[in-house]
């Protein structure tokens, strides 16, 4: 079982699923009134939870079952090598270190935002006049009123 | 003083641990820090003060963002405590470790873009900018600079320590650096608040401390960068060079893990010493760490003193603690159990005129007499019936590191700072090949260690400057040493710097210019973030004259305290727009509190009161505290008014500058 969620992970298992996600919640938000900078930075956040779910399904699945020694430790069983490594250490720890190491090779050249947005960002920068000034954001008369409530 | 000297030099192996040169070492890079510093003062003369000051300009490029980020996450914990506990409790601690391998992609994938772009449409400098600005709440942005500011305080304090005594365990045994301890010694005696401290420990803070706060109050926040891919570079070096060193050591990696399945844990036990030839005149001192041969037994048996004891003149049982409340005959040790390691270690006994018996053996309460126990999970362990890892706790590291690194506010103003999305997902990738490098040769190194090096189970901090005195002694070159000490004292440095500078933001910004004075001319703000970053490393300086003790429970209290409190309200005010001021708040607050009732229970219940953390279920207070936050913030938010169109527009519609972007093409 354990085998099955992990051999997903290399293959980037998660876009899919992510982009499902996506439309279901934006049609719901309304797509055209949002950002699609917020859309796209949403979308990498949902790949980067998915990501996470399954290094943390591989490795703790693979410790459990090869690297936990319920057999009151009998060596010969232990002995069994990987690279000078324990399997379990190997399969459950440096392997998947490695495969994420390559996946994110993929997230970060191939899936999150390129440099697209630069022009939109600096354009944004020169609008602005001031630190602290909240550009686009008027002032709420009173402000959330809500605020008060601690 | 003269039965010191008598001891010192009757015990083998007290030669400086970087063969003289860990001083110079030290030295050259000091050097190198504060160049840095001079260098980006440089810069603030062509560009704005305090967005320079605390974020660089937001035009952090690919090397500075991956290598800052990276090295304040690994602080002194990765260069001493983690080698001790993989010294300790073997190959199992692969999988406490575990949780690094999806840190870069969670701690800046998670957050970064967003972030970054919430923070250049607001104009934010810092996190309680980013806080008070969404909501338009100046309540919001000033209940968030108290609690950073609160945590930082505690977790500097700290800090400094921890900075100060790795410099001191390294510099220990330099002679270059018992002159100058044994010189400031007499001037200490003298000032009311440093009688009774240890004067080599200040020595190391004040140096420490000085540096620290010189290049950071200078050079602000570009220094820091620059001075952490510095630090970067030095930590990846100090462990890519250790790594071959050692497994040319140790004969091969498979040669080492095999003689680890056959290792059995040591046994705890209580020793008592006596001398044996008449009472002398002068008392004899028994450092700890050394090792003796069980007199009379009907096997060879070896111990390791754990503390140091004293035979005082004229008599003959040695004692610990004399001079303090509770001197005892019983000194603790550790017992070899394993007969390569005892047949080893056999010539390296002291041959002094010592009885030495043992008075009582406690078996580790996992592992003991068990063979393999150092290859498998959950890894032997002295105190824990059930092992160093049950599994439940694993699953509770691999929460906590991934995403405890994605709420601290360090880390978050360094995704504030960089100057594009392409730097973003470079960094996140040359991150975690950097992860790779540092923490699985890290593993491999201090598995190692326990073949080369048995019985530091004594004092396990020491194990990362023995294998460097080791290592770089079976190579013929001393130097390395110093090199490869170089690397934790990196670490520290470039943990502290980035806090001091978030305290002294947090202070300057976030109180001072947006409370008071909005319209504070440049140079008086110049001037006061100058002040106030002196100011606050000083009484933090200060204040680790007398530490508080129990200093790495308080580093942790204190980081998983900031994570618990923002992690909750930063991501949800960055990804939903129905999330509103009465949620935020709602949400920082039962993270904090969740978290300190938590500490407060285990605090309680510890029997000397120590600070300790209560983990209903195997869960840290982190966790715990993080999903109360989250169904707090979400319910409340829920059960309040949402918040107005114009606000959500602001954060989440589409930019009304740029036009014809076709962007949408890849959703």
């Amino acid at each position: 079982m354990w085998a099955v969620v992990g051999f997903k992970a290399p293959a980037g298992a998660g876009i899919p699923h992510a982009r499902t996600t996506v439309r279901l919640e934006s049609s719901a938000d309304d797509d055209g009134m949002l950002d699609p900078a917020f859309l796209r930075a949403r979308r990498e956040m949902l790949v980067v939870l998915a990501l996470f779910g399954l290094a943390l399904g591989w490795t703790i699945g693979f410790c459990y079952w090869l690297g936990y020694d319920a057999t009151e430790g009998e060596p010969t069983e232990a002995l069994s090598l990987v690279l000078g490594l324990p399997t379990w250490v190997f399969v459950g720890i440096v392997l998947p270190w490695l495969i994420i190491d390559l996946v994110a090779i993929w997230f970060c050249f191939y899936f999150l935002a390129d440099d697209v947005a630069d022009d939109e960002q600096v354009g944004r920068r020169d609008e602005r006049d001031g630190p602290g000034r909240v550009a686009g954001a008027p002032r709420e008369a009173g402000g959330p009123a809500n605020g008060r409530a601690l | 003083m003269s039965a010191a000297v008598f001891a010192d030099a009757a015990v083998p192996g007290l030669v400086p641990a970087g063969g003289g040169w860990a001083i110079w070492f030290f030295a050259i890079y000091i050097a190198a820090v504060l160049l840095v510093a001079w260098l980006s003062n440089r810069l603030y003369r062509s560009s704005e003060f305090l967005s320079e000051y605390f974020l660089g300009s937001r035009s952090l490029g690919l090397w500075a963002f991956a290598l800052t980020f990276a090295a304040t996450s690994s602080s002194g914990g990765s260069f001493i405590g983690f080698p001790a506990l993989v010294y300790t409790h073997g190959w199992a601690v692969g999988l406490w470790i575990g949780g690094y391998m999806i840190v870069p992609i969670v701690a800046m994938g998670l957050l970064g873009n967003r972030l970054n772009q919430v923070a250049r449409r607001t104009q934010a400098i810092t996190l309680p900018d980013v806080l008070r600005d969404r909501f338009h709440s100046p309540v919001l942005g000033t209940t968030a600079t108290g609690l950073i500011a609160f945590f930082m305080v505690f977790n500097l304090v700290a800090q400094f320590k921890s900075g100060s005594v790795i410099l001191q365990s390294l510099l220990q045994d330099e002679p270059l650096f018992q002159h100058a301890s044994r010189a400031a010694e007499g001037l200490l005696r003298s000032l009311p608040l440093t009688a009774g401290v240890d004067p080599g420990y200040l020595l190391c803070l004040v140096v420490f401390a000085a540096v620290v706060i010189l290049y950071t109050a200078y050079g602000g926040f570009r220094a820091v960068v620059w001075t952490d891919v510095m630090q970067g570079f030095v930590m990846l070096g100090g462990v890519l060079l250790l790594l071959p060193l050692t497994l040319w050591a140790v004969g091969g990696l498979g040669a080492a893990t095999r003689e680890m399945a056959a290792m059995t844990p040591p046994d705890v036990v209580q020793l008592r010493l006596s001398r044996v030839d008449d009472p002398a005149d002068e008392r004899l001192l028994i450092p700890k760490n050394t090792w003796l041969q069980v007199t009379e037994a009907e096997r060879v048996r070896v111990v390791r003193t754990e503390e140091a004891c004293e035979v005082p003149a004229g008599q003959r049982v040695a004692w610990v603690g004399l001079g303090g409340d509770t001197p005892s005959e019983r000194v603790t040790g550790f017992e070899l159990t394993f007969a390569p390691h005892i047949e080893r270690q056999l010539p390296q006994c002291h041959p002094w005129p010592l009885r030495v018996e043992v008075v009582s053996v406690r078996p580790y309460a996992y592992g003991a007499g068990r063979a393999g126990v150092y290859l498998t999970a959950p890894g032997p362990d002295e105190n824990k019936w059930n092992g160093f890892l049950p599994i439940s706790l694993a699953i509770s590291f691999y929460f906590m590191w991934t995403f405890s690194t994605a709420g601290q506010p360090s880390n978050m103003v360094r995704l504030m700072a960089f100057d594009r999305p392409r730097t973003l997902s470079r960094a996140i990738f040359t991150v975690s090949v950097y992860y790779t490098l540092i923490y699985v040769p890290l593993l491999i190194i201090f598995c190692c260690a326990r073949v080369l090096l048995p019985g530091w189970e004594t004092e396990p901090d020491r194990i990362m400057p023995e294998m460097a005195r080791l290592t770089s002694a079976l190579a013929n070159a001393p130097w390395l040493a110093g090199l490869l000490l170089a690397a934790p004292f990196a670490a520290v440095m470039s943990t502290m710097d980035s806090f001091l500078l978030m305290i002294s933001s947090a202070v300057v910004r976030d109180i001072y210019q947006r409370n008071f004075n909005p319209e504070a001319s440049e140079k008086v703000i110049k001037r006061l973030t100058y002040a106030t970053t002196l100011l606050v490393g000083g009484v933090a300086m200060l204040a680790a004259v007398n530490p508080p003790k129990f200093l790495q429970n308080i580093i942790v209290f204190t980081g998983t305290g900031l994570s618990t409190t923002f992690l909750v309200p930063v991501f949800l005010l960055l990804y939903w727009p129905r999330f509103n001021l009465a949620g935020a708040l709602a949400g920082i607050w039962t993270g904090v509190t969740s978290h300190a009732v938590l500490y407060a229970i285990g605090t309680w219940q510890h029997p000397q009161r120590q600070i300790t953390a209560y983990e209903p279920g195997g869960f840290h207070p982190f966790i715990c505290g993080t999903v109360l936050s989250l169904l707090a913030a979400v319910a409340v938010t829920w059960a309040t008014r949402p918040p107005t169109r114009s606000l959500v527009q602001a954060y989440f519609g589409p930019p009304s500058l740029t036009s014809g972007n076709s962007r949408d093409a890849d959703l």
